[in-house]
């Protein structure tokens, strides 16, 4: 998909929301900064082809996904700009699973909010979103050795912040 | 101290809890719907070239034919006064 093709468009949409929803999620520890994300993310996406903007040499689903990586990481920044602190959603999206699953949600809420955008993003795209290293920078626009850093880096806070309790 | 299996059994932990994560019914719909029925913010650039497409190229057009018209009648003083205008009348 290189052109801004509505039936096409809302198949892409169609098909690819629940992923990208989650990463959003994910990323941002958000429900409602997701679902921002989200639509500011396709509209981006929709300009782009209709601007001929996207030649095609990467996959639709990557590009978008990269889309949606650099839209949740704007949230980041500009929440920390701003000093707003996150709703706790993230936590509340598994009240129909079990109590073990709501604290793992609340657990990875509270590490996400502590971790820099950038150690943040990195540790969801490797250990949640199973990426590798060399994809994270390709989606990052950095080096692997960077991405590297960026996990040592969280997973220390993350230790750290276990033996904190 | 915490070692790293620990923190990777809790990441596993995590993952899968996330995976439960599903967007609000009607999400998408939301989304093709603010696509399709967004407006475009012109930018200046934008709106000269819809200013010259529609307003600046037919007066141009009308002019030139005025003038073709007064030159081949040159006796006649009121194509003389439209020529005038008109060119008066172009940027």
């Amino acid at each position: 998909m290189t052109k801004a093709d509505m039936p096409s468009f809302r198949r892409l949409v169609e098909e690819t929301t629940p992923a990208m929803y989650r990463l959003a999620a994910r990323i941002t520890g958000s429900l409602e900064d997701a679902e921002d994300v989200l639509q500011d993310s396709y509209m981006k996406a929709w300009d782009a082809l209709e601007e001929g903007r996207f030649d095609g040499r990467a996959q639709t689903r990557t590009w978008l996904y990269r889309i949606v990586v650099n839209g949740a990481m704007d949230v980041l920044r500009a929440r920390k700009r701003r000093g707003r602190v996150p709703d706790d959603s993230l936590a509340d999206a598994a009240v129909e699973g079990t109590a073990e699953g709501r604290a793992a949600l609340r657990e990875l809420s509270g590490w996400l909010r502590e971790l820099p955008a950038d150690q943040r993003t990195a540790l969801v795209l490797k250990e949640l979103e199973g990426l590798t290293s060399a994809e994270i920078a390709n989606l990052m626009g950095c080096s692997e050795g960077a991405v590297e850093q960026r996990l040592v880096r969280a997973r220390a806070a993350l230790r750290e912040r276990s033996e904190r309790g | 101290m915490v070692d790293r299996e620990d923190t990777d059994a809790r990441m596993r932990r995590l993952r899968v809890a996330t995976n439960a994560i599903v967007p609000p019914a009607g999400l998408p719909a939301r989304i093709l719907a603010a696509v399709q029925h967004r407006r475009p913010v012109l930018s200046w650039l934008d709106m000269l070239a819809l200013y010259a497409r529609w307003a600046l190229v037919p007066a141009a057009v009308a002019s030139l034919l005025l003038a073709a018209a007064s030159w081949t009648s040159t006796q006649d003083i009121d194509h003389a006064v439209l020529v005038s205008m008109s060119v008066g009348y172009l940027p």
